[in-house]
């Protein structure tokens, strides 16, 4: 037997070596692999488009596929310009819609072959997304609202264009030529219409910005904050291939997952982020054919989220009131603080409850770390050694996991960030002594989140026109992006927190309640926030698909073929 | 245990739908389609907190010991295509794969039936305890799906109505008891004396052949079998026995129990909030209150009506 057995291995084949292979960077969109407001472009417009006629549209996607910027790696900085090589002015980007797709007249075939959530779209999807009462489709801006019931104001082709700013804060002239260039190909192609209908100062388009700080030297610089005040886009996930070696090794920290029984974090596969590409499940993610026009394409779900900043503020003022009672602080801040970091899994500057539970070593880290925002602010010219102390920062604020507060006592279980990102949280071993516990159950559920504030809060009030333009990019909208809202965001099952949904972002029916987990340790009484209002509302946004540049030529082209 | 576990009866019932049409207003309907009709129309009570209070009545919460009820129409067994065989085994067995292969379908559409119903035990007496009261509070809806049924024509009274549900009653070979929270504390099968016997055994049957005394294999194999049996008996026996109605961790999961649990937690919740850095005094005072207004030793008056989502 033992001769046979080891015959049997002698002719088994080889497997082959593990040949590591790069993505093809260059037929990738740029922003799949770049959130742009951290590589320094904090102003962005996002602008849409009507396809009335297939000829018209293929023409116009041609015409501006020339200028997407792909996910090409830039180069070095020039000392004598202190420009980034490759890195443009504007960064542009081509998301379509699936009725964009239909009027652009793809095969059928490949129509009916994608994903059923796209076909919907995102206003069909809302009893799954939440967005009823106030979030409905019927309260959203006019653009979105107009699409759902005419077809020459559907939203097929949204272009976002960019871009970088002045030291003023005013974004590069580059911006308007970009603008001019969409404005042109348009009226070069029949049936091709700009939509309007955008609330606020511009109808024209979206308009979206990080919330600027001006420096004592005049010079205006990009915050990372959003209209409540918090930290924004720090838990982003991290994939194979999406940096260089060097870099994945730091990025990948608190960004990829964590293997049972394994030290460290590991990259997420590629194939959760990029069609055609293996994902954590080690299948192909399902996609349309032909495959050539679906690979390093991707989904993205686009929101336009309002934020009700009036009522937040005056939600936690009164919240904070009591919480300063119950747990008796010492100070009005310091309760209002540490309720906004127990909804959030966050204190305001970023810094994970997990690492600092009180707010007093909340307030010592920053102190610690006090350097951190100029350096952030200094975008390409930050020095080896800031660098270097930057990537230590960002190791600090996202290198933690839930093993250590199974119960929530230091992070709520229905905080927001340990909704929509569980880390191993979720792990049936995680409350197992001693095993560590792993991320599979979130592996498989993670969006690349772009986007950034949009409109001024200065006045805090809900009225007016202030919130997040809020993007999430994944293989699959129903698996990824849908799942984490629908299960994470607005079930508690999974948190075991009954009806409660997310104290942020969830919805908010009359009672809505936020539990705040006791210390059974220290004998401190849980403490419940209740009849929480509606914090944040949809007010509107589509689904799209990313194509690649390949897709865009085959588009233009009119050479779609599933054949 | 299949049918019955820990103080509840999991009923399953393949109802035979009639061959013949349906008079309906002069014209023949499909009993499929009549049935089906009849089922839309039965009320399902209260399912999301957007039906809560505009819900009409579930007959099954007319009476409180029903957890859960489901009708559906078995139209047939879904067909999977021929038995796939290695063309290899097929050319050597002169098989030809242009022969049709018998095509697996089922005598008829089924009625599905599934309960899962508070019961003292597992008997058929037990069972027809739940079943008269259901003939009791909805004979009517009843009637209106199993008319559509095979031989339920002869069903007059309750005794006849158990006594047909007996007759398409099939074993649940899988119930699913949805209040147990956490793993009861299980007896671990001891595998150990099967695998020694198993061991022996084995090792008469080969000793056997070696000094070829031609009693010993038989032994030997007549002894593996046996323990192979013994076993396979024992876990069949452990599996059959039911939990415990309230063994710990027994969550004490009658219907009035679970309700009133419901309506005392949601209670608790506001009462929560409603105290939360309260003194010491008020809160003995406010807690004293509340369990007066919410009597939880009281399973009949403050409690959640069967049929509604408290949310």
């Amino acid at each position: 037997m033992n001769g046979l057995a080891a015959l049997g291995r002698a002719l088994r084949p080889r497997p082959a070596p593990d040949v590591p292979r790069a993505l093809d960077l260059a037929d990738i969109q740029g922003n799949i692999l770049r959130p742009y407001g951290r590589f320094g472009f904090p102003v962005t417009r996002h602008v849409f488009f009507n396809i009335a006629n297939a000829a018209g549209g293929r023409n116009f996607i041609g015409l501006i596929s020339g200028a997407v910027t792909s996910a090409e790696r830039w180069g070095a900085i020039d000392d004598a310009t202190g420009l980034t090589a490759g890195r443009p002015l504007v960064a542009v980007n081509v998301a379509i819609s699936y009725r964009g797709l239909a009027a652009l007249e793809l095969p059928t075939r490949t129509l009916a072959g994608m994903p059923e959530e796209f076909i919907d779209g995102m206003a069909k999807r809302a009893s799954i997304l939440g967005d009823i009462g106030p979030s409905a489709p019927a309260g959203w801006d006019p653009i979105w609202r107009a699409g759902l019931t005419a077809k020459e104001t559907q939203v097929h082709v949204l272009v976002s264009l960019n871009a970088r700013i002045l030291p003023d804060g005013t974004p590069v002239p580059a911006l308007e030529a970009g603008m001019a260039m969409l404005a042109q190909a348009a009226s070069a192609s029949p049936g091709v219409t700009l939509l309007t209908g955008h609330l606020g100062a511009h109808p024209d388009f979206q308009d979206s910005s990080a919330i600027m700080r001006r420096l004592p030297d005049g010079d205006v610089v990009p915050t990372a904050r959003e209209h409540f005040g918090f930290t924004d886009g720090i838990g982003d996930p991290t994939f194979v291939g999406q940096y260089e070696k060097a870099a994945e090794a730091v990025e990948v920290i608190g960004a990829g997952k964590l293997v049972q029984g394994e030290p460290g974090w590991k990259p997420l596969a590629t194939g959760e982020f990029i069609l055609g590409h293996a994902n954590e499940a080690q299948e192909l993610p399902p996609t349309a054919e032909p495959w050539s026009f679906m690979r390093n394409g991707t989904f993205m779900a686009y929101r336009k989220l309002h934020q009700n900043v009036g009522s937040f503020d005056a939600y936690a003022d009164a919240q904070a009131e009591w919480l300063q009672t119950a747990y008796g602080l010492a100070s009005r801040d310091e309760a209002r603080e540490t309720l906004l970091a127990k909804m959030v899994g966050r204190w305001r500057s970023g810094i994970p409850i997990e690492i600092a539970p009180s707010h007093a070593q909340a307030l010592a880290l920053e102190k610690t770390w006090a350097d951190i925002p100029a350096i952030e602010m200094k975008g390409e010219s930050r020095s080896a050694l800031e660098t270097e102390r930057l990537n230590a920062y960002n190791r600090l604020i996202t290198d933690f996991r839930y093993n250590h507060d199974v119960d929530g006592a230091r992070c709520p279980v229905a905080a927001h960030i340990r909704r929509t990102n569980p880390r191993d949280a979720l792990d049936p071993l995680l409350a197992e002594n001693g095993e560590p516990a792993g991320t599979a159950l979130s592996n498989r559920r993670r969006i690349l989140r772009r986007g950034a504030p949009y409109g001024d809060s200065t006045r805090r009030e809900d009225a007016g026109e202030h919130g997040v333009i809020f993007m999430a990019l994944c293989a699959s909208l129903f698996n990824q992006f849908e799942f984490v809202q629908q299960q994470w965001v607005h079930y508690g099952a999974s948190f075991n927190v009954g009806n409660d949904t997310d104290p942020l972002a969830g919805l908010a029916r009359p009672g809505k309640k936020f539990v705040i987990a006791g210390d059974a340790a220290g004998g401190a009484a849980p403490f419940i926030c209740a009849n929480m209002p509606q914090f944040v509302e949809t007010r509107g946004g589509e689904y799209f698909f990313l194509p690649s540049l390949t897709a865009l030529r085959q588009i233009a082209e009119g050479s779609v073929d599933p054949t | 245990m299949p049918n019955y576990d820990a103080g509840h009866y999991f009923l399953t019932v393949l109802a035979p739908v009639r061959p013949d049409p349906f008079l309906v207003a002069g014209r023949m309907q499909s009993r499929r389609h009549a049935l089906r009709d009849a089922l839309a129309a039965m009320p399902t009570g209260e399912r999301t907190a957007a039906t809560q209070g505009a819900a009409p009545d579930n007959p099954f919460a007319r009476s409180d010991f029903t957890h859960f009820a489901r009708f559906f129409v078995l139209d047939d067994v879904v067909y999977n295509g021929r038995v796939p065989q290695d063309g290899l085994v097929a050319a050597i067995l002169k098989h030809n794969p242009l022969t049709p292969q018998k095509i697996d379908r089922l005598s008829a559409p089924f009625l599905v039936f599934t309960a899962d119903f508070d019961a003292a035990g597992g008997s058929d007496a037990d069972l027809d305890c739940c079943l008269l009261r259901l003939w009791e509070t909805m004979k009517a809806e009843l009637t209106a799906i199993f008319q559509h049924c095979l031989g339920f024509a002869e069903v007059t009274d309750a005794a006849g109505f158990c006594a047909y549900i007996r007759k398409c009653r099939v074993e649940t070979t899988m119930p699913f008891n949805d209040y147990w929270s956490a793993t009861p504390k299980l007896k671990v099968f001891d595998t150990r004396p099967y695998i020694y016997a198993g061991i022996a055994a084995a090792a008469l049957f080969v000793i056997g052949l070696f000094i070829w005394r031609p009693w010993l294999p038989v032994l030997g194999l007549l002894g593996l079998g046996g323990a192979v049996v013994v076993a396979y008996r024992k876990i069949m026996a452990a599996g059959a026995r039911p939990f415990p109605v309230s063994a710990p961790p027994g969550p004490g999961a009658d219907l009035p129990t679970v309700l009133k649990a419901l309506e005392v937690q949601r209670g608790f919740t506001a009462f929560a909030i409603e105290t939360q850095g309260k003194d010491a005094h008020a809160l003995y005072d406010a807690f004293g209150a509340f369990i007066a207004a919410t009597r939880p030793d009281d399973l009949a008056s403050a409690t959640q009506p069967p049929g509604v989502i408290g949310v």
